[in-house]
């Protein structure tokens, strides 16, 4: 379960608004945007499995539909994006001051409609925008003003200095449509604050997950339409060799965990060693012949597999080996649920586990009784009793 | 190289899995939001129960709030160790595995259905059959084996119904991978060849040979039939031989047991023409159908249906006997008219005026009844862009109207109209039709102050004139209050209609001359003769010089500055004006009546202004507007000045004159008592004798 305050919950539980953000490296999609009727699909997945089985490299999946009435998005590339969802969980009333605000964890700024057009903490900054600020949007250390002559000034929020940016054209409508609203969003504690005159209001995001947006053929429509996996399809390429991987000779012996990090490393994504709890210190003391010839999934399936979890990656986009985490506390009574179907038998518990060849070259096992799990082929165990 | 795993073991791996606790799958629709992941153990109850089980799969679709399905799934028992735990491996080189006999046996139950897969050297088998209460479910195999002895393969089936992927079974028929060497064998034991692009369909009781997509029924010859040469030979009971095939042009060919080519298509299938219809149908109501087709059918016939085109339509007509045109209805079928239709009463006399019935034009205007007016309009049409038309037609046009159209004048015209509340004539301009005036319309600018003098505009004659009147001449100021008061300077005033004012200021002053004294005013008057010597502090020389007058001229559009002025010519002057056509000028004289004295004055010579006439800009006053014309004609002017001095010797009136107006300034001299004393004075009086300047000496 994601660590959220139990505001959050109760924000949902009490149906308060909720507001979407598909965040892009240089872009930010938020409820307007999304085609909200549609909605949005998030699978979540731990297991595909008729049982619940480890070894498995799985990819969450998104799917949402975009608007593209101004044709903005014609020639936007898209890509690697955050999806969030938030809940509003307070709402202030605050001092009105000059025509923006926006605070940021240190700092506040305010627009005013004429000269100085922007201080900071009270004080004008010294490199002035050349018109008046329509709206400001704090994000990543980064304080970017969209001005009434159509162009983006931005400043570096620890030192007030200006920053050069390069804001593309949906941005720039996008903050246009932000007017009179000052926005931080700070990426910490994933709260989204919103000042709008007199009134300030609070969200607090939930992140789906890290996914890539593929730039679609025909993006020239209306409403674009989007599926988009998580991260692990970056491991659907061939296994590269040890020099790609940066792997010497010397390093060997390797452990299964340090290999999965190099790999992770190659393909760009951050994978978190210390959830390798089973067999962390295996190793192997050269390159496994089956890597070659495979892709680079099937072997995160077999680490996966020897550290007796299943590769995941989590909301904050970082590659876990993941199991099943018995200490949420999540509960639903008939409030909870529309529909509640229970099987009618219960699952056994494992009490016997193979390691074994399909060739026959070798078949060890651990335990004893009838609910077996069978590992096979796996050449990160092979032989291993 | 080989690779050597350290510190791994499966004592970790089982600990994990053991200890998932035993959990019953369900399926949730919640209302979860989305801080839940999947792999969260979750807790939901029911009633009394609760079920904890670890989230598979969750899906969520947010619509501005969440709905999340929780799934977590899992067989009853592990399916897949406990099928294989039943597979004997065996050892050694694959060398040797493959002289040895090696059997495999997977079994697996579910819900009382249980398969065996059954795998031995030279033998494959799957059994599916009922077990427990499902006894009764009849075992269906498949059994693929090869023959040790021939080294055929074959394919045992035994199961009740046999379903093909159709278009898997299609493909592999077209690529031609079932070729004649390889073949059916049927229950009895026949076997069936096949051949590239063929097929055997088996419908009913019936067995086709399929080839090219055509089909022929071969019942009771299917045993009989050989093939050799690329030839079927067909052996009928009787010994009769039938040859089919196809020859090198591709056409299929028929011989009989002596070899006679026949055609099997003609001799077996005379045709038969059961009936002839319209397939469009009978027609329904409210539709129209002027054509369509007629079809014959049959049985047996190679070009079955057979279909002509028919059509309807009308045409002139005249019956025998008569000499009136009437119309008759005909059917064409196939290009030929068979059959044509007439109505006697179909006669133009029978019909309303001007309307056709099936080609006839009615000409019967009817009795009684009324007409219908359907428009009226001006059959001149609309008047173009520096046209004037002032009459014309109103014309009127309906249906069952005898006199139709029936058209009446109208008229535009103008005449006098005095609007209520005013007094000042204008003019309306008005529609008259049929000698009724029915509208009238008037302009009130169009007013006689408004429209140059002399001119006429639609009957109002225009009185803003060009001709200037002085209707006053005086002095400002005026009368003297008291026969005390000095004032040695006055001012001469004219006033007049369509005219500037215009003034001139005059000074009283003395002067000497041959010993005389005289006053000044322009003219002069002898006050006193003889020498005289000032005494007055104010005058400290005696003049003697006789006075020398002479009248200088100066031309200009405005009134000149300085002294740079020039002289006319010795005869021109007040009695001699320079006359220099339309345009206004100043003119000035002077009169020298020695050092420091000097007279000057200005006069304007009038200007003329002439006219075109009718309703034009230059006819109407300044700022008006009739009937939409604006009006430039500005006739203001500078009243027409000039002072008449008499000769050079003794005078003593001045006389003004503007235009035809005249006013007489005269000098007299006077005594008026002041302080005690009587004392002499000159005074100016005006026409009335009323004293307008004096001074004393």
């Amino acid at each position: 379960m994601y660590n959220a305050s139990s505001a959050f919950h109760t924000a949902v539980a009490n149906g308060s608004p909720q507001m979407a953000l598909l965040i892009f490296s240089d872009a930010v999609f938020c409820n307007r945007d999304i085609n909200v009727s549609v909605g949005i699909e998030f699978n979540d997945y731990f297991n595909v499995e008729e049982d619940l089985s480890i070894g498995q490299a799985l990819s969450n999946e998104i799917s949402f539909n975009l608007f593209n009435e101004e044709g903005l998005l014609n020639n936007y590339a898209f890509g690697d994006f955050l999806a969030t969802i938030g809940a509003q969980i307070s709402t202030e009333t605050v001092t009105a001051q000059g025509t923006v605000r926006a605070s940021s964890t240190a700092h506040t700024y305010v627009a005013y409609s004429s000269s100085p057009y922007l201080k900071r903490d009270g004080t004008a900054v010294s490199s002035q925008p050349d018109a008046p600020v329509v709206s400001i949007l704090i994000y990543d250390g980064t304080v970017y003003c969209r001005l009434s002559n159509g162009t983006v000034k931005a400043y570096t929020d620890s030192n007030g200095n200006a920053k050069t940016v390069t804001v593309n054209s949906f941005m720039l409508a996008q903050m246009n449509k932000w007017a009179g609203e000052g926005i931080f969003y700070n990426k910490n504690n994933r709260l989204l604050k919103i000042w709008r005159g007199t009134t300030l209001v609070t969200y607090e995001f939930v992140p789906l997950g890290y996914f890539t947006a593929e730039r679609p053929n025909v993006p020239a429509v209306n409403e674009i339409h989007f599926t988009c996996n998580d991260f692990m399809m970056k491991f659907d390429r061939d296994m590269p060799s040890d020099a790609a991987l940066g792997i010497a000779s010397t390093d060997y012996p390797l452990t299964f965990k340090g290999l999965l990090a190099k790999m992770a490393t190659a393909v760009g994504v951050s994978f978190d060693q210390s959830s390798m709890t089973v067999n962390s210190n295996a190793a192997i003391s050269a390159r496994v012949p089956e890597c070659d010839g495979t892709n680079m999934r099937e072997v995160v399936q077999w680490i996966a597999e020897a550290g007796a979890a299943v590769a995941r990656f989590n909301r904050d986009g970082v590659l876990v080996l993941d199991w099943i985490r018995t200490n949420t506390g999540q509960s639903y009574d008939e409030t909870g649920y529309r529909e509640f179907n229970p099987y009618w038998y219960h699952t056994k518990t494992v009490n016997r586990l193979y390691n074994r060849s399909s060739a026959g070259e070798y078949d060890k096992n651990y335990g004893s009784g009838s609910e077996a799990y069978l590992i096979q082929d796996n050449p990160f165990l092979k032989g291993v009793t | 190289m080989a690779v050597t795993i350290t510190d791994a073991s499966l004592q970790g791996i089982y600990n994990r899995l053991h200890a998932i606790p035993e959990y019953h799958p369900l399926d949730a629709q919640t209302f979860a939001d989305w801080s839940v992941e999947a792999g969260d153990v979750v807790t939901v109850s029911r009633e009394n129960d609760s079920y904890s089980s670890p989230v598979h799969t969750s899906r969520m679709v947010w619509k501005g709030s969440p709905e999340t399905q929780l799934t977590s799934g899992g067989n009853k028992q592990r399916d897949p160790v406990s099928t294989v735990s039943q597979k004997k491996y065996r050892r050694g080189s694959a060398a040797q595995r493959s002289q040895e006999i090696i059997q495999s046996t997977l079994e697996d139950e579910v819900d009382g259905v249980r398969s065996t897969v059954t795998q031995m050297a030279n033998q494959w088998s799957v059994v599916v059959e009922g077990t427990g209460d499902n006894a009764h479910i009849k075992p269906a195999v498949i059994q693929a084996s090869i023959d040790a002895a021939t080294s055929q393969s074959k394919i045992h089936l035994g199961a009740d119904k046999i379903e093909l992927d159709g278009s898997t079974f299609a493909e592999y028929f077209a690529s031609g991978n079932i070729t004649l060497a390889q073949y059916v064998t049927l229950d009895d034991g026949t076997e069936v060849f096949l051949r590239d692009n063929s097929a055997i369909v088996v419908s009913g009781e019936e067995v086709d040979i399929v080839y090219g997509g055509n089909h022929r029924p071969i019942e009771y010859c299917l045993a009989n039939a050989e093939v050799s040469n690329d030839k079927v030979h067909f052996t009928h009971m009787n010994g009769d031989e039938l040859q089919i095939y196809i020859n090198n042009d591709g056409e299929l060919v028929f011989k009989d047991a002596q070899g006679n080519e026949f055609s099997f298509e003609k001799a077996v299938y005379p045709g038969t023409i059961t009936g002839i219809a319209c397939p469009n149908g009978a027609v329904t109501d409210g539709q129209t159908r002027t054509n369509g087709t007629v079809e014959a059918s049959g049985t047996d016939i190679t070009n079955d249906p057979y279909s002509v085109d028919f059509s309807m339509n009308y045409e002139s007509f005249r019956p025998q006997g008569t000499s009136i045109d009437t119309a008759a209805v005909y059917f064409m079928l196939d290009g030929v008219k068979i059959g044509r239709y007439s109505d006697g009463n179909l006669l133009a006399s029978n019909i309303k005026k001007n309307v056709s019935i099936m080609g006839i034009t009615g000409s019967y205007e009817g009795s009684g009844g009324s007409g219908t007016i359907t428009e009226i309009s001006c059959p001149d049409g609309a008047v173009t862009t520096g046209q004037e038309r002032t009459q014309g037609k109103v014309r009127s046009l309906g249906t069952n109207i005898t006199n139709s159209p029936y058209e009446v004048n109208f008229a535009i015209g103008y005449e006098a109209f005095t609007p209520s509340g005013s007094s000042a004539n204008t003019a309306a301009i008005y529609f008259e039709l049929d000698g009724v005036k029915i509208g009238r319309k008037a302009d009130s600018n169009l007013v006689a102050g408004n429209i140059k003098g002399g001119v006429t505009i639609f009957g109002i004659t225009g009185t803003y004139s060009s001709h200037a009147t002085i209707d006053r001449i005086y002095s400002e100021p005026g009368t003297l209050a008291s026969d005390t008061t000095v004032r040695t300077s006055t001012t001469i005033r004219a006033e007049g209609t369509n005219v500037a004012t215009k003034e001139a200021t005059y000074s009283l002053s003395y002067f000497a001359k041959n010993d005389d004294l005289y006053t000044n005013l322009n003219g002069y008057e002898k006050v006193q003769q003889g020498t005289q010597y000032i005494t007055q502090s104010s005058i400290v020389a005696r003049v003697k010089a006789p006075i020398d007058i002479y009248a200088l001229a100066y031309q200009s559009d405005s009134e000149p500055s300085g002294t740079a002025w020039h002289s006319l010519p010795n005869n021109a002057g007040v009695n001699n004006p320079l006359v220099i056509g339309k345009k206004e000028a100043w003119y000035k004289f002077t009169i020298d009546v020695g050092p420091n004295h000097e007279v000057r004055k200005w006069y304007k010579v009038p200007i003329e202004i002439s006219g075109k006439g009718d309703c034009v800009s230059e006819n109407i006053k300044k700022g008006k507007s009739i009937c939409g014309v604006n009006g430039s004609l500005d006739v203001t002017q500078t009243a027409p000045w000039a002072n008449q001095i008499g000769s050079n010797a003794e005078r003593k009136s001045i006389t003004m004159e503007a235009d035809a107006k005249q006013s007489t300034f005269k000098l007299v001299k006077n005594t008026v008592t002041y302080q005690g004393a009587s004392i002499p004075c000159v005074e100016l009086r005006d026409s009335s004798n009323r004293a307008v300047g004096r001074f004393y000496w």
